[in-house]
């Protein structure tokens, strides 16, 4: 239904903007190309391109965000046509692009300069995730995946009769839609306001999966599912503006309201077992947005600056429940009234404290109030009609844990020009982080930094810069979310009866037996989320630019960050992650009428983290005391590895033609690899691949002194490689997950596109 | 009505009488050698240009003219600069400065500078530069320029800007982003990767996130934190959820990097290893190494294969299911 209003729609914009063409055509006509040069130098030009483009072979992966995923010839319709009056001031600006494809533009602006300005736009975005998809369900993009007769409920899917022959191809893809509307009006003495509207409809599909109970509990199976999209968002912003040559100030409101057409998606259960016929899990839900904001900026004197910004916002989110589960049983409260107050306040100072030296200096405070009621959910692991709610002692009774923050950070910085060609630069950065339900309450970062640039001479400037942050968390203890979700009851089941633990500062007895544990806990004791723990940071940056000509430029850079880790060092988590990347570029003018330019970017991201294989009481215990066997323990390290080079180069001798073209390269390996003890079995992976390679030439000839033939030619290969989706993984592959049959994007197109383009003023 | 054609006709009339006056100007004066400005030049863009382009266009002057020289200054009239009517339409001056030495040359040599050069030969500091723009476009989005990251590094507003040339490449979404690669090359190589934001389509520009004239948020993002920046365009991940996966609302780059990655969804690190970074437990799945094992034509692992760990819990960004707890429903 959507689909169908959407054409309609992108139909309509379509036969608006060519109307839109031939309003103003007559005009064109009048002005047509002066012969002045300097009337032709100083009027506006306006241009309207059309033609046709073909693509050699349908792919998916070709026409994400572009539209050219069809072989089917396609319209080249572009124009730009503007109008100024420099009496008046009134003008219009109208921009069409990609009109005759699914990432078609408009854009459509006028008024009267210096008074106001009236704004449309219009936009459309595919976005195409896969072809090679295929499900067993009926009623794809649908939130009601039914079963097909053909196939018999199994065990696994192996055992699922008839689901191969039942799997039919879904393309998942959606398209963005966005219509916005704006208005600017200058009022007297320095203000203007301004009101813009934007609404956005997302529609379509994407990759998600649902999970079902098999049997009375524990083993659980999925099915990867097409989850349908039917997303509105309409976002308002009204502001009023002042500005004088002391003073600017801002005062506005933005709102975004996000609504969901699709409550939940329900499918059929495809494994036998004791569980529910189907089952359901909720979509996103309808939330809100409002702020209210202030920002101005205050010239104290002619060197002194000081800016600032205040903002107040409120998320809210209260749709209705689902049911625990499919087989009904709604929770005590109807809803979750979820409410976040968002504040931020920021001030930053800008002085020129000598003819040499700037100061910058700010501090700014982020605060995420949740105010969420807290409420008991008694929850169902997976849907299942009998048993297993929650209980004083078991895993199923929750609460919730709204989350809340406030984050701090000052920095002031020093700029300093010790001599007309050097510039030095120091700086120091603070941050300070509160939150709850985590592991840690509060972390502090401290990062100080040095730069330098120097120009040795006309033909050659460099810089360099280092950074070095280190953040220190309170004591962390990864137990600690657990007080607030968790029944006493089942924590005291996960430690040896004769310890015992604070529950919400009540000190409480453990119960289990054999666990292994002295107090509960479910995350090993010795792991350290990495965005919470303990961080040290070197960021390095050095940058050379050299030009031994007036027409050769060459410039050199590498960028180098370390992230370490130290307390996952000692236990587990991630260790380190650290990035590099090294640049190339030079660009060429061979003479006025040809240039070239050509770049190369090598870079590598690494991350390392350690773990260990725990099971039974005795690793348990190990675990909990970090005293682990190392033939347990395991290392991951993931390396990408990405280079890539274009080159590329334009004639444009002033005559009949131009002409250009592109080449770019581009090759990443992602590669996985594992170090881990004699009590732990691996296997290698192989390596992620992705290899695009892309050629485009273009050139331009003029017919006429305002009629020009465009043509356009590409070529573009890309094969990738991904070993969770390739062979040998297949459709009955894994016991517990119904497998799609998709491949990794390939393909090879080539694209052609002629078009005239008729210029005008 | 907002385009008058009479007022176009009665415009380029106008201009044409100008340009016969400046003409007739130029050949009365044709007899100097020197490059002063001649007083009875008639302006051709903007209100008092005529201190600058008449000297530079006499035509029929042995030297070069502005024609001659760079006519493609004279495209300002093809922007918002070049209409007169908006009272605040600057002219020539307004922005290079009186250049007054420069003004009063006399003589057959080169004249000094103007006061304030945006060219390559001569550049004046970017914050000289940058204070003809400044001058009149302090308020709104660039209130935060002062002490934004580009200021201090040094970047000037014609850095990224072009004034005298219609198609500013830097204001027009599909042709962006090439100019901010040419400082940001780490991220232009980004844009090829496998898993990326339509920037190379053009269907989205860097300032769709950056106000790159300096903002209250981190790098220079357009909103305060970064998940409010995302949720501009992401907002199904707002929620307030029901349950809240931590680094999901704190920060979405704690998974996510925003330019382009090798791993499916911008991920940093791909599922199950980026989950188990995180996730190590004594008990349930997540308490050993998912490898290559796992991979298989039979026996495959569901916490690698496919999806890995998003083939069950596929709510990480927030659930609002009252059975969510664990992000599968």
């Amino acid at each position: 239904m959507r689909h169908r209003h959407q054409e309609k729609l992108a139909r309509n914009v379509l036969a608006f903007s060519i109307s839109l063409i031939g309003i103003t055509m007559p005009v064109a006509a009048i002005a047509d190309l002066p012969n002045d040069e300097v009337l032709q130098l100083i009027t506006p030009e306006s241009e309207i391109e059309l033609g046709a483009g073909k693509v050699s072979r349908d792919s998916f992966k070709f026409g994400d965000y572009t539209g050219l995923n069809k072989s089917d010839l396609h319209g080249i319709v572009n124009f730009h046509i503007v109008n100024r009056d420099k009496e008046s001031a009134r003008y219009y600006e109208i921009i069409g692009r990609n009109l005759g494809l699914d990432s078609r533009t408009l854009s459509i602006e006028g008024g009267q300069q210096g008074n106001y300005d009236l704004r449309f736009d219009y936009g459309e975005l595919p976005k195409l995730h896969t072809d090679s998809y295929q499900t067993p369900y009926l009623g794809a993009g649908t939130t009601r995946l039914t079963q097909p007769a053909g196939i018999t409920d199994g065990a696994n899917p192996a055992a699922m009769a008839g689901l191969a022959a039942n799997m039919q191809s879904f393309d998942v893809k959606t398209k963005r839609q966005t219509l916005g509307l704006g208005l600017t009006k200058l009022l007297p003495a320095g203000w203007d306001i301004a009101f813009n509207y934007k609404r956005e409809n997302r529609d379509g599909t994407k990759l998600t999966a649902g999970v079902i109970q098999i049997g009375a509990g524990g083993s659980r199976g999925a099915v990867i599912l097409p989850e349908p999209v039917d997303y509105t968002t309409d976002q308002f912003e009204a502001v009023a503006r002042f500005a004088d040559e002391k003073m600017q100030l801002q005062v506005g409101y933005y709102g975004s309201i996000f609504k969901n057409a699709n409550e939940s998606l329900t499918w059929d259960n495809l494994y036998t077992g004791t569980g529910n016929t189907t089952g359901r899990y909720g979509l996103p839900p309808d939330n809100q947005f409002h702020q209210i904001n202030a920002s101005g900026g205050y010239a104290i004197s002619k060197d002194t600056r000081l800016t600032g910004a205040l903002s107040y916002g409120n998320m809210t989110q209260n749709e209705s429940f689902l049911p625990y589960s499919t087989g009904g049983f709604m929770p005590a409260t109807a809803s979750l009234n979820g409410k976040v107050i968002a504040t931020h306040a920021s001030l930053k100072l800008k002085s020129r404290l000598a003819p040499k030296l700037n100061l910058t200096a700010g501090y700014r405070y982020d605060d995420r109030d949740n105010r969420t009621p807290v409420n008991q959910y008694d929850y169902y692991t997976a849907d299942r009609d009998a048993g297993g709610t929650g209980t004083a002692t078991n895993a199923l009774r929750r609460w919730n844990t709204p989350l809340s923050s406030t984050k701090q950070g000052a920095h002031a910085e020093l700029d300093y020009h010790w001599t007309h060609a050097t510039k030095l630069k120091a700086g120091y950065d603070y941050h300070h982080v509160k939150h709850t339900h985590e592991p840690t309450n509060k972390d502090q970062e401290h990062t100080v930094k040095a730069e330098v640039h120097h120009r040795f001479n006309e033909q050659f400037s460099g810089g360099l810069g280092y950074a070095y942050s280190d953040r220190k968390a309170s004591t962390y203890f990864g137990a600690a979310p657990m007080d607030g979700t968790y029944s006493s009851g089942y924590m005291a089941t996960l430690c040896d009866a004769g310890n015992s633990f604070s529950y919400q500062g009540v000190s409480t007895a453990c119960t289990g037996a054999g666990t292994g544990r002295t107090y509960p806990w479910l995350e090993a004791p010795p792991l350290r989320k990495y965005f919470l723990a303990d961080r040290k940071r070197d960021k390095l940056r050095a940058f050379a630019d050299f030009s031994p000509t007036d027409r050769l430029d060459l410039q050199f850079g590498v960028d180098y960050k370390d992230d370490r880790y130290p307390d996952s060092e000692a236990g587990f988590g991630l260790v380190g992650a650290t990035g590099w990347a090294a640049n190339v570029d030079a660009s060429l003018r061979v003479s006025d009428a040809v240039s070239g330019f050509a770049f190369a970017t090598l870079e590598e991201y690494r991350t390392d983290q350690q773990g260990a294989n725990i099971s039974g009481a005795a690793q348990t215990t190990g675990a909990e005391q970090n005293t682990l066997a190392d033939t347990q323990r395991w290392l991951v390290s993931t390396r990408d590895r990405i280079f890539t080079m274009g080159i590329g180069f334009r004639v444009k001798p002033g005559g009949k033609y131009e002409l250009g073209g592109d080449f770019i390269h581009s090759y990443a390996n992602g590669r996985t690899s594992f170090n881990a003890g004699t009590g732990v079995t691996t296997a290698p992976l192989p390596d992620l691949i992705s290899r695009l390679n892309r050629l485009e030439l273009f050139g331009k000839y003029w017919l006429q002194k305002n009629l020009a033939l465009n043509v356009r030619y590409v070529h573009e290969r890309f094969s990738s490689a991904d070993w969770a989706w390739d062979s040998p993984l297949g459709l009955t592959s894994s016991a517990n997950v119904v497998g799609t049959n998709m491949t990794s994007p390939n393909y090879k197109v080539h694209a052609i596109g002629a078009s005239i383009a008729y210029r005008f003023q | 009505m907002m385009f008058r054609g009479g007022n176009t006709m009665k415009f380029m009339r106008t201009i044409g009488f100008l340009l016969t006056l400046f003409g007739v100007a130029g050949f009365a004066t044709s007899a100097h050698a020197t490059r002063e400005a001649d007083p009875k030049a008639k302006d051709i863009v903007l209100k008092g240009d005529a201190k600058c382009t008449g000297c530079h266009d006499e035509a029929d002057e042995p030297l070069p003219s502005m024609l001659d020289i760079k006519p493609g200054v004279l495209r300002i009239g093809r922007t918002k600069h070049g209409v007169q009517g908006d009272k605040r339409t600057p002219t020539c001056t307004n922005c290079h400065g009186e250049s007054l030495d420069h003004n009063n040359h006399k003589g057959a040599g080169k004249p000094p500078l103007p006061d304030r050069v945006f060219g390559k030969v001569g550049q004046s500091a970017a914050s000289v530069r940058n204070e003809a723009c400044i001058s009149c476009h302090q308020g709104g989005k660039r209130i935060h320029w002062q002490s934004s990251a580009h200021e201090s590094g040094d970047v000037a507003c014609n850095s990224c800007h072009k004034v005298h040339t219609q198609h500013d490449k830097v204001r027009d979404k599909a042709t962006q982003s090439e100019v901010c690669f040419t400082c940001h090359k780490e991220q232009r190589a980004q844009m090829h990767r496998l898993s990326t934001h339509p920037l190379r389509a053009g269907g989205m520009a860097c300032s769709d996130c950056h106000n790159t004239h300096g903002s209250t948020g981190p790098k220079l993002l357009t909103r305060n934190t970064i998940n409010e920046t995302c949720y501009t365009c992401h907002a199904e991940k707002r929620g307030p959820f029901l349950w809240e996966h931590p680094p999901a609302t704190d920060d979405c780059m704690t998974c996510h990097t925003p330019h382009g990655s090798n791993q499916p969804t911008l991920l940093k690190t791909r599922a199950p290893y980026l989950c188990s970074s995180c996730h190590l437990t004594a008990s349930g799945h997540p308490n050993q190494i998912r490898t290559g094992v796992g991979i298989a034509a039979t026996g495959a692992q569901a916490q690698i294969a496919f999806k890995a760990c998003l083939n069950c819990h596929t709510q990480v960004h927030g659930s609002n299911h009252p059975s969510g707890p664990r992000f599968a429903r």
